[in-house]
């Protein structure tokens, strides 16, 4: 065995002898088991009287090439800004000096990664029974299936390789197929709220726009999407033309690797996008080079506020520095997802639909992408950092002033992704305002979930253990907050249209007394550094 | 065993290093020496091909990035980084499967390291379990394991215990008694007192002289502190050292004389024409 597969499998096996130890894996296991118990049951018990639903064929069609582009996206996305993540210190400082050649050291990480796509593949096995009942798939279909997402999965495993090896000599390179990805990915975006714009059922537009032949010239997913097409209707040669297209990839990637000798520990940070001229100097910067302490004093936003504000402050002044202050990938993320949204509230809008009605709609869909895009991993820095522990002051102004940059931005991005939503659906301009707020609190309450996850879970345990149960924690306050908001709503709606507007404000500040009662349950996580 | 000629290193419109020259023969045990900044471990790290550089890195004969010439090479990162999730012997496993080692003799050559190092009973421990100090010794040894003729420590001393670095220098030194071309990168002068053979003082990307022991006279030759801080604290004037220039010692009465041709600059220039 050579020492790359030497180092993956002593890993994995230490690995999962460390997951063995904890409590959490086992409820993991279980939940999983009792899904297979559930698979295994409605084989078992089906009678064949579940109706397949109407236009079976184009709305699994249309909807999985809409997961595909959309894992193509995601997988190339994160290619191309974390192409060579898959290389830690460790790596570099062993391997890049050992006499392996680089082929080998990429091989090894692509191996690490093709662990991620099998427990993917597993989750798709899992939808089998309901695409067989509800979509009227047989065997061969779904094999097809399996065929087109082992090979999409496989090419986006490989194309981290050859974006890393690519980019590592051209940064430049690098830039223009990020500008093309973020351009394709308007152009279907724009294309669904086109389709959208018509008049019609909204949901078998948007199916019809993805069942559309053209959308299988986009590379990966589209290709993957035309693939599984094909081979459904029989069309052999347009199939093996499509797969064709998926393997150019991986061979793009080895050839690439072949011609670059992307052995270089440089190249991994380059193509990353961090330079280790910046990491190298940005200490001997701040440190020695008095001249530019002169002019930088004005452009800090660090005030003159003393106490536990100044944690506040300085993230305010990184994310100045970075950019970051209103928007990042997650928000332009957040953004499109409001013009889908917005497309979608306004074929319901021309078909009748009540305002309120499309009022919660347009909140519950951006609060719960917000979950997914909000910047939680800042917070844990701010935890392994020593200064949130140092600082005199209460630990629970320190949470709450360590958490409201995010907030803050939370409240802004909201504000946008609103405006955008009632421009398309024609909402009251009051709804922005009351609806932002809503939205800043729940990104608030959020926080607090997650601080109270941390709070029990420990630091040290993984982000996904914390995300579990900060989840769970958030469906039992979302459970009664709905029926609250409901209850309130109902007789708001009741003396007036407008005055249900107030029941967003409502729950906004229901949002804040529950992150209050959170903030307060988990500041003993400063009592010591995990 | 290891010759540079002309490394230069730009990050963008930063320099790093500057056309660096420095040698070692076998046996021969290097001093890096510089402030923060100077460019000491990125002359490392293109010496051990992990940056693309411009001039002429040899080790042995074979250009740095080779198969062959990184088989001669040990390294000891600045901050020690092993695979949190194998064990100390797990990493030496890894170390003999990927130099192709005999397996046998280094069992028992990392059995006699570990024992030198007290490292013992935490063989079969994780290494993400492992103190700073343990896991900086842990790399030391991975360095040696593969018995390279060009051993790069890159401030090999920190977080180490004083046992830890009495052992570390004593090892050294019988490395150094075996033929193997030793060069250290450090801040802590002290520690390599005594066993020093050649010291590069660098600032600011360039070498800015070199000195070897044996041709230091007078208490010059007792302390490399005594240098540093000579040719590092009095530093201001345009004077560089560039490979033509010899090696010299330094004489008891002046702070500096290793003195070359000054580097002229723009601003110097202008000062002459003014006078």
């Amino acid at each position: 065995m050579n020492a790359c597969m030497y180092v993956v499998l002593k890993q994995w096996k230490h690995s999962l002898q460390e997951k063995i130890r904890r409590p959490q894996f086992w409820i993991g296991v279980l939940v999983v088991a009792a899904y297979f118990a559930l698979y295994i049951y409605q084989e078992i018990s089906h009678t064949g009287t579940t109706q397949v639903i109407d236009n079976a064929s184009s709305v699994y069609r249309g909807s999985v090439t809409m997961v595909f582009l959309v894992v193509a996206f995601v997988g190339f996305g994160l290619g191309l800004n974390r192409g060579s993540s898959f290389f830690r210190s460790a790596d570099i400082n062993h391997m890049f000096v050992a006499p392996i050649r680089s082929e080998r050291i990429l091989f090894y990480g692509i191996l690490k990664k093709c662990g991620i796509s099998v427990l993917i593949t597993l989750i798709l096995l899992m939808q089998l029974t309901n695409l067989r009942f509800y979509f009227g798939l047989g065997i061969e279909e779904m094999l097809i299936l399996m065929g087109a997402w082992f090979l999409l999965s496989i090419c986006l495993s490989i194309l981290s390789l050859a974006v890393y090896s690519i980019t590592a000599v051209s940064p430049v390179f690098r830039k223009i197929v990020l500008i093309a990805l973020y351009a394709v990915s308007g152009l279907i975006i724009l294309g669904v709220v086109l389709s959208l714009w018509r008049s019609g059922t909204p949901f078998s537009d948007i199916f019809a726009f993805f069942n559309d032949p053209r959308i299988h010239a986009i590379p990966l997913g589209g290709w993957a999407a035309g693939f599984l097409c094909c081979a459904m209707d029989h069309q052999v040669k347009l199939a093996l033309v499509y797969a064709g297209l998926l393997l150019i990839f991986p061979l793009i990637g080895i050839i690439a690797v072949l011609k670059n000798r992307s052995g270089y520990y440089e190249d991994v940070l380059t193509s990353i996008g961090h330079g280790y001229g910046n990491y190298l100097y940005q200490n001997e910067a701040s440190v020695s080079d008095v001249r530019h302490k002169v002019t930088r004093k004005k452009s800090h936003l660090m005030g003159r506020s003393r106490g536990e504000i100044v944690l506040m402050q300085r993230q305010m002044t990184e994310q100045k520095r970075s950019f970051l202050v209103l928007f990042d990938r997650g928000s332009l993320g957040m953004l499109a997802v409001a013009v889908l949204t917005g497309s979608v509230l306004r074929s319901l809008m021309i078909r009748g639909m009540y305002p309120f009605i499309m009022q919660i709609i347009a909140l519950a869909v951006l609060c719960y992408t917000m979950i997914f895009t909000i910047p939680m991993g800042k917070f844990v820095d701010e935890l392994r950092k020593p200064f949130i522990f140092l600082i005199p002051g209460k630990p629970l102004k320190k949470l709450f002033f360590a958490s409201l940059p995010s907030v803050l931005k939370a409240f802004i991005e909201g504000l946008i992704c609103l405006v955008v939503v009632s421009l398309f659906a024609k909402l009251h301009p009051a709804y922005v305002l009351c609806g932002s707020m809503f939205y800043a609190s729940s990104a608030m309450l959020f926080y607090a979930v997650y601080m109270a996850s941390i709070r029990t879970l420990g630091l040290t345990n993984s982000r996904q253990s914390h995300m579990i149960l900060a989840f769970a924690i958030l469906s039992c306050v979302f459970t009664f907050e709905l029926s609250l908001g409901a209850n309130i709503g109902s007789r708001l709606y009741a003396i007036s249209d407008d005055l249900f507007l107030l029941d967003f404000l409502i729950l906004a500040v229901f949002n804040m007394v529950v992150s209050l009662f959170f903030f307060v349950s988990s500041r003993s996580i400063l009592d010591s550094r995990d | 065993m290891l010759r540079v000629k002309g490394l230069t290193k730009k990050f963008g419109k930063k320099v790093a290093n500057e056309n660096i020259n420095l040698s070692l023969d076998a046996g021969e045990i290097g001093i890096l020496l510089g402030p923060n900044g100077a460019g000491k471990s990125t002359a490392i790290k293109c010496i051990l091909g992990l940056l693309r550089y411009e001039g002429e890195v040899k080790i042995g004969g074979f250009p740095a990035n080779s198969s062959q010439a990184k088989k001669l090479v040990g390294y000891v990162p600045e901050f020690p980084s092993l695979y949190d999730m194998l064990t100390v012997r797990e990493h030496f496993e890894f170390i003999s499967r990927a130099y192709h080692l005999d397996p046998e003799k280094t069992r028992k050559y990392a059995a006699e390291l570990v024992d030198r190092f007290r490292l013992t009973e935490v063989v079969d421990t994780l290494c993400k379990d492992l103190s700073k100090g343990l896991q900086q010794k842990v790399s030391i040894i991975c360095a040696l394991l593969p018995r390279p003729k060009l051993l790069l420590l890159d401030e090999p001393m920190l977080g180490l215990d004083p046992h830890a670095i009495k052992e570390l220098r004593l090892m050294v030194t019988e490395l150094s008694d075996a033929g193997v071309a030793v060069l250290i990168s450090t801040h802590m002068i002290s520690t390599v007192e005594g066993i020093w053979g050649k010291a590069y003082i660098m600032r600011k990307g360039h070498v800015i002289s070199c000195h070897r022991k044996e041709e230091m006279v007078g208490m010059w030759a007792e302390s490399l502190e005594r240098i540093f801080f000579a040719e590092t604290e009095a530093y201001d004037s345009p004077w560089r050292y560039t490979s033509d220039m010899p090696i010299t010692g330094l004489p008891e009465t002046k702070a500096r004389v290793s003195v070359s041709k000054p580097k002229t600059t723009k601003k110097s220039k202008k000062k002459r024409k003014k006078k």
